[in-house]
């Protein structure tokens, strides 16, 4: 902050990260309209709060842990081979950066520090006091999204215990583990497998889609979803209004998720003795902004378009489609030429719908708002088809990291949605469901959640009308 | 407890501005980590009880019937 130029750009990159923790915080306004939509009147109040408190366990827990995970584990599975444990000096929960803080370091005969550590740990310090914050508080809504996702597949049955543990697993362990992973500019898999999923197919949406499927297979449907003969109700959402209203706020969302998960500006030239300032993702190669706006509208069309056309023109398909149209392209939509990102958008929505429907006949899963397919499954093919259209592209600009493949994708899709996703879910809901506590009981579930707390409001409110009738009988106004 | 005496001085010199820096981080970490441990335990619980008394309370044919016949909006 001793020069213009570096205060402007510390300035500025802390602004931009935090004015898209305000536009993505419109994504949980979304998820909560379009549960709702989907929610039946009796468990309105339930499902509601069920999405929200995801909001405070998830924060607390990634401030207590997740952040470290996401710059301690880049080695991934190595770790335990001898790579080891990156050293995180700004993430563990007791760093002095993860409170409030100037950027000074005190001179070595105050902070008892020897001059070249003081020196060393000022000039990181300048940045880090302005960043971490604003860093922590971006991947904190992706955290949330992750876990949100879920939330909308498991209404109206899931205990709420149930949900905002797995929300916590999601949101502070899974999903950060994957972009230590393959979200990092120095994460395993993109230097070995050359993994790149620039906005989050995978290391979001695949890997929630696959939590979900995990607690879902374990959860059982709703009553009434499948026929004695095994075949399914199409229960569809009761709002248009709350569907729309809902899903255009996730877009809206989208769009600071998108901004966020770029570094705004960086010099991106490798020799010393040239500089070129440019946005990049988050491995660190150049993107756009410009570029990725137009992407990202493209593949909102394909999807919209795909979606209205699959389900014929109904609402929260036609909608859904969006949503899965720019899951479907973000793994390569830094680099993807426009009508490029058209087509794989909408190539992975038709897949999602088509898979939806067969997993849900096959297997008999009951999706309450095909969070698996637009999230799982459009993240999914997102990941594998960009190995195809971006294949041979560096995934990183530094040396030695591997070239983007289709198997480095697959075997990274994989990773993201069964590995990450499924699996841990299902040990979680298999833990929970044989303590009797994945699923409400099932008279509350035919009651309601919310029966109980309408009925006590009903009773009161019955208490009020009698003392007000005998108020009025006493001053004689009832002759 | 006073991190911060005055903001005179050096201002490129000043780090941590919270109160106590260096004394209590890891202890307000584990009291953290304790609250919420037990914010699930003690919701899983009252969940679990509220279940229990809305069916005791609530569980008989006419309120079922009120539930189903309330329609799917």
């Amino acid at each position: 902050m001793d020069s213009d130029i570096g205060a402007l750009t510390a300035i500025f990159t802390e602004f931009y990260y935090w004015i898209t923790v305000v536009i993505m915080f419109l994504i949980h306004i979304g998820f909560c309209m379009y549960e709702v939509s989907a929610s039946r009147h009796k468990n309105h109040l339930h499902t509601l709060l069920k999405n929200t408190m995801l909001i405070p366990l998830v924060t607390i827990t990634f401030f207590f842990f997740g952040w470290w995970i996401y710059f301690a584990l880049p080695n991934g599975p190595w770790i335990f081979q001898g790579q080891g444990l990156i050293d995180a000096p700004y993430a563990v929960p007791w760093a002095e950066l993860m409170g409030p803080h100037l950027g000074g370091t005190p001179p070595a005969d105050i902070s008892g520090l020897d001059p070249d550590a003081a020196g060393a740990l000022a000039a990181d310090n300048v940045l880090w006091s302005r960043l971490n914050g604003v860093f922590w508080a971006a991947f904190l809504l992706f955290s949330w999204t992750a876990a949100s996702i879920v939330s909308g597949a498991v209404i109206e049955r899931v205990r709420s215990f149930a949900f905002w543990l797995l929300a916590v697993l999601v949101g502070s362990v899974t999903w950060i583990i994957d972009a230590a992973w393959g979200w990092h500019f120095d994460g395993w898999m993109v230097k070995l497998l050359g993994y790149h999923d620039a906005y989050a197919s995978g290391v979001i949406h695949a890997i929630a889609g696959g939590s979900a499927l995990g607690y879902l297979v374990l959860l059982g449907p709703r009553i009434g979803k499948f026929r004695p003969d095994g075949t399914a109700r199409d229960l569809r959402p009761h709002n248009p209004w709350l569907v729309t209203i809902g899903l255009f706020l996730i877009y809206t969302g989208f769009w600071g998720f998108y901004a966020a998960c770029n570094v705004p500006i960086i010099d991106v030239d490798l020799a010393d003795d040239r500089l070129f300032l440019s946005a990049t993702n988050i491995y660190l190669g150049p993107t756009t902004l410009s570029a990725i706006t137009v992407n990202f509208l493209m593949s909102l069309s394909a999807g919209l378009l795909v979606g209205y056309a699959v389900s014929k023109g109904e609402g929260f398909w036609t909608y859904s489609g969006g949503l899965a149209g720019i899951i479907a392209s973000s793994a390569g939509n830094d680099l993807y030429h426009p009508i490029q990102a058209l087509l794989v958008a909408g190539a992975g929505t038709w897949f999602m719908y088509r898979v939806h429907y067969w997993v849900e006949r096959r297997f008999k899963v009951d999706d309450a708002v095909g969070a698996v397919a637009v999230h799982g499954y459009a993240g999914f093919f997102g990941v594998v088809i960009a190995g195809f259209v971006l294949w041979g592209y560096p995934s990183s600009p530094f040396d030695g990291y591997a070239s983007i493949t289709p198997w480095g994708q697959f075997i990274g899709a994989i990773i993201m949605f069964w590995v990450l996703g499924f699996i841990p879910a299902y040990i979680l809901g298999l833990i929970l469901k044989s303590a009797g506590i994945l699923r409400i009981p099932r008279e509350i579930e035919l009651l309601g959640l919310d029966f109980g707390s309408a009925a006590d409001a009903a009773k009161i409110a019955q208490e009020v009308r009698g003392a007000e009738e005998e108020e009025a009988r006493t001053a004689g106004l009832l002759a | 407890m006073a991190t911060i005496e005055s903001w005179g001085g050096n201002i490129a010199e000043i780090g941590p501005i919270y109160p106590s820096f260096g004394l209590m981080e890891v202890l307000l970490w584990l009291v953290g980590l304790a609250l919420w441990i037990l914010w699930h335990i003690w919701q899983g619980r009252n969940e679990s009880r509220e279940y229990a008394r809305e069916i005791e309370e609530y569980g008989e044919a006419g309120n079922y019937r009120k539930a189903l016949a309330s329609g799917d909006d």
